[in-house]
């Protein structure tokens, strides 16, 4: 039958380009997550002056921005900060009652300072809902990019795609472009001026070449590259579900440079 | 016993002529009667598998039959269609979302009068090329306007040719009665169809219903 030779590419090439479409709803969610955190940041930096006005000690005593956050929108005011209600939130809950005693901030009553705890609640709301959509990218690289998962996790994998732009663009690119992805400003300082090429762009957050040496980081960056570039074209055209094999070949290759 | 050409009976199970001798799609027995392959076929994974057992008095699908198969998902009850039509029959699997259509594509390399089509069963259009000698459609595609689907379909047939197809009374109506579903949609399918033959799917699919139709007259496309 001639057709259905023809049938089966047109289905393959129908498949290719829905798969295609769903890189787009990676490469947006991990911007999100990025632009997520950006605001968090801000947020949490503007709580954290804010209510230092009335108890400039806290930020010494909890240093976790999130823990931080959820006393201010909990407690928000010395006084109800005790150490019965604290502790909940973190182990130094003693501390803090007998900071919040003798600290050297205002007064400031309750209606100033319910303005800085709208802006806590907005900042874990954001924490929350940038978790979600984090979820969702680790369930969605599963169906669309099984491969590149394996090897670089999740988020690592959504974030190369975002530098690479599509998922086309990544199965298309040299092992080298994608070792250094992320990190143009190097390659172009490189370029430019005379010095040493970068070892490695995003891929520094795989916890492998993370946890090298610094005279191995160049070759696990490389070997780790050359196995992403496999794995990007493997999932570009939708063929097998090689991911396990990579990491197993890749991890061999790493005790070798090990040595 | 054979039930229907390629399709036996043994010991209450029911198998089909394996069409890829040595074989298997989804995990299922094969088994060697009289120099021939069998493949099991399970009432619980396959509608049309169910609908046997519960006493379907015709297959119209034979060998040779061509078959447009809508909502073909990952082939399971597929492949059973295309181990029925045999080398001199086709089967064209209509499936619309691309997952299962990731199954079912390396399965259509395997079996050689099977197409696979990444389309959606509301759009004849997009396959019409591969239907030009249809005469059997099968149809399951677990969506509100199932009847409607089918109607759209008929124009691939000629007077006489039949189709077979599953309604599932939830997808249509969560909260009605499923026999008071059942009715409305068969009332829907008289504009082309007669109806033949419909059965419960219990207790193998809940709340599903199996009819048998034959084409009334030619419609105009
Ligand atoms: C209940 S499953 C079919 C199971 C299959 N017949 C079997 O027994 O092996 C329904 C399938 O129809 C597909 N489907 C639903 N609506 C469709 C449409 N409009 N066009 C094509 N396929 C559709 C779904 O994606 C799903 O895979």
């Amino acid at each position: 039958m001639k057709d259905r030779k023809k049938a089966i590419e047109e289905a393959r090439k129908k498949v290719k380009e829905a798969k295609t479409e769903r890189d787009q709803l990676i490469i947006h969610s991990i911007k999100a997550v990025e632009e997520m955190d950006e605001v968090f940041n801000l947020f949490y930096e503007r709580v954290e002056n804010w209510h230092s006005l009335h108890f400039p000690e806290l930020p010494e005593i909890v240093k976790n921005p999130e823990t931080y956050l959820h006393i201010i929108n909990e407690l928000l005011t010395r006084p109800e900060m005790k150490e019965e209600k604290l502790k909940q939130h973190t182990p130094k809950a003693k501390k803090i009652e007998k900071e919040s005693k003798k600290s050297m901030g205002a007064e400031l009553d309750e209606k100033d300072l319910k303005q800085i705890k709208r802006l806590a609640k907005l900042a874990i709301d954001v924490k929350n809902e940038r978790n979600e959509i984090e979820e969702y990218i680790k369930d969605v690289t599963k169906e669309v990019t099984p491969n590149l998962r394996a090897l670089a996790g999740p988020i690592l994998t959504a974030r190369l795609l975002s530098l690479a732009g599509s998922l086309e663009k990544m199965a298309k690119m040299p092992a080298s472009t994608i070792q250094v992805l992320g990190a143009e400003k190097a390659l172009f300082a490189h370029l430019k001026k005379n010095v040493p090429p970068p070892k490695h762009g995003v891929i520094f957050n795989h916890p492998e070449v993370r946890k090298s040496s610094e005279d191995n980081r160049g070759k696990v960056s490389r070997s780790l590259a050359n196995k992403l570039a496999i794995a990007a074209r493997l999932d570009y055209f939708g063929d097998k579900h090689k991911g396990k094999e990579m990491k197993k070949e890749f991890q061999e290759k790493l005790k070798k440079i090990r040595g | 016993m054979e039930k229907f050409s390629n399709v036996f009976l043994i010991n209450n199970k029911l198998y089909t002529k394996n069409l890829v001798p040595g074989k298997k799609v989804h995990g299922e027995k094969l088994l060697n009667r009289n120099g021939k392959e069998l493949r099991s076929w399970h009432p619980y994974k396959s509608k049309l598998a169910s609908a046997i057992l519960k006493g379907l008095k015709e297959l119209p699908i034979t060998p040779g039959s061509k078959v447009l198969y809508l909502g073909a998902s990952t082939g399971t009850t597929a492949s059973h269609v295309s181990d029925i039509a045999d080398k001199n029959g086709k089967v064209v699997c209509v499936e619309y979302s691309e997952k299962p259509m990731e199954k079912l594509i390396p399965l259509a390399e395997k079996r050689s009068n099977m197409l696979p089509v990444m389309g959606d069963a509301n759009k004849p259009k997009e396959y019409t090329d591969y239907c030009q000698d249809v005469n059997v459609v099968y149809q399951d595609v677990a969506q509100p306007n199932q009847a409607e689907i089918l109607l759209k379909n008929t124009r691939f047939l000629e007077k006489g040719d039949e189709a077979l197809l599953c309604i599932k009374s939830r997808s249509i109506n969560a909260v009605e009665e499923p026999k008071k579903v059942f009715e409305k949609e068969i009332s829907k399918l008289r504009k082309d169809f007669r109806i033949k033959e419909t059965l419960e799917l219990k207790p193998f699919h809940k709340d599903h219903a199996f009819i048998r139709c034959k084409k009334k007259s030619a419609t105009s496309p």
